[in-house]
């Protein structure tokens, strides 16, 4: 067989120097560069453990050592060992304590007494694997663990049927007030105000039935501090212990709207000005020319002096009149884009 | 048979002015003048007519907003006089809605100028007794 080129460096924590001499060849016959250190008590592998001058990549542990042994020994050794998978070797007289070991965190356990090359090489590399995977899992679990929890929006976990408050990210707290384990004993309802409560029950009853793709929904929200605020609600369906759970993503848009209405009185306000310049302002004015039409049409004859007044006078009120007309054509382009 | 004309108009200096314009131009029309929308609506109901009379009216009238008074004239089928529409407002909307009113014949901004009262004029003497 071809031996595994790649190079182990393993920890057997074992008191009998037979036994370790044995597990050495067993796993040199699989395996071309291996480290074996040998500690002899708990004492000595404590020390190695954590000196931590080297990465172990497996621990072979004996169950009964001088100074320490059975459950304590499992718990104190892969305590230390974290990230390292540790294999307990047991007798058969400690057959039940194997399966037992593995509850208190080692990876794998094997009988002294079955041990052979393939078992011993086999445990390894499965061990070895594991671990790896198991840490890629945690990575991952992190990593999505973050994107709830460090979003900069608020998230809601929900049961839906209940309404209950299952999970909140930091965000939501920042942006109610309420702590983590407030929200924890709060539902649906308590962020709404009395009178939405209808509301949000056909809101939750639509988005259900709808599959709710799409759907965002404008809403309004209680703070603690008894502060509305209007929110954008996308949620989303998941499953949390088998059961239905709403997640909903809530964007705080209160100063959005405060603008937005504000432009829009804004623009009320300047739609009255384009209508008293063109109805009030101008009213005057047309009196005004209606008068300058008459003096002219006078059969008393104006001294010439007095016509060239007239005159001026008319082309005065019409390049007011052209002002307004300006002034009006402007606001009518704005009235009619919005 | 005179015509009769009845100018309504809630600024009582233009109704001064329109008067007389019309006056030069046409000294055998008959001419009525109102301030108030209602007063002429109550005017029509309550007189006698050999013919409609023709109408001029300002389009916002303090009593009777926008097309308040158009909307009750056109609800009485008494009332089948020719309307002019005069307004003070640059509204680029207005004379196409006025367009919807059936017995509008025209729609002029002010001032009104000898040219404008000239062609109401026409079109009063011409109108048929009916």
């Amino acid at each position: 067989m071809k031996k595994d080129e790649k190079p182990y460096h393993i920890l057997v924590i074992e008191d009998n120097l037979g036994d370790f001499v044995i597990l050495e060849e067993y796993l040199s016959e699989s395996i071309l560069h291996l480290e074996a250190t040998h500690a002899e008590n708990f004492k000595e592998a404590v020390e190695l453990l954590e000196k931590n001058e080297r990465q172990y990549d497996l621990v072979f542990l004996d169950l009964s050592l001088p100074d320490k042994s059975g459950e304590e020994l499992v718990k104190e050794i892969t305590g230390r060992a974290e990230e390292i998978p540790v294999v307990v070797l047991t007798g058969f007289a400690d057959l039940e304590f194997g399966s037992r070991s593995l509850a208190l965190g080692a990876s794998d356990y094997l009988v002294k007494d079955d041990l052979s090359p393939a078992v011993l090489y086999k445990s390894l590399i499965y061990n070895i694997q594991r671990v790896n995977f198991i840490s890629e899992l945690k990575d991952s679990k992190k990593k999505y663990a973050d994107l709830f929890q460090l979003n900069p929006s608020p998230i809601l976990v929900y049961d839906f049927e209940t309404l209950k408050i299952l999970d909140v990210n930091e965000a939501s707290v920042q942006k109610y007030g309420y702590s983590r384990e407030e929200f924890l004993n709060m539902d649906l309802k308590d962020l709404r105000p009395k009178e939405d409560e209808a509301i949000l029950i056909s809101a939750v009853e639509e988005f259900w039935k709808k599959n709710g793709k799409n759907y965002k929904k404008i809403s309004r929200h209680l703070k603690k501090n008894g502060e509305l605020m209007d929110v954008e609600r996308s949620p989303a369906k998941i499953k949390i212990n088998n059961k239905d759970a709403g997640m909903v993503l809530i964007n705080d848009i209160t100063e959005n709207l405060k603008y937005i209405h504000k432009i829009e009185e804004q623009n009320q306000t300047f739609k009255e000005i384009a209508w008293i310049q063109s109805h009030v302002v101008r009213a005057p004015l047309a009196r005004l020319m209606g008068l300058v039409n008459l003096l002219e049409g006078s059969e008393d004859n104006l001294s010439e002096d007095n016509q060239k007044l007239v005159e001026y006078i008319k082309l005065s009120a019409e390049e007011l009149d052209a002002i307004i007309r300006d002034i009006s054509k402007k606001s009518e382009g704005i009235y009619n884009e919005s | 048979m005179n015509k009769e004309l009845i100018i309504i108009d809630d600024d009582d200096i233009l109704l001064v002015i329109l008067e007389k314009m019309f006056g030069k131009i046409n000294p055998n029309l008959k001419i009525s003048t109102f301030i108030k929308g209602s007063d002429a609506l109550t005017f029509l109901k309550n007189s006698e007519f050999n013919q409609p009379p023709t109408l001029l009216v300002d389009l916002h009238l303090k009593d009777l907003k926008d097309w308040d008074f158009l909307d009750k004239l056109e609800t009485d089928d008494r009332f089948r006089s020719k309307v002019f529409i005069i307004t003070s407002s640059v509204n680029s909307e207005n004379p196409s809605k006025s367009k919807r009113y059936k017995n509008v014949a025209g729609f002029f901004e002010k001032p009104l100028t000898f040219d404008i009262i000239q062609r109401i004029n026409q079109l009063i003497v011409e109108s048929n007794p009916n």
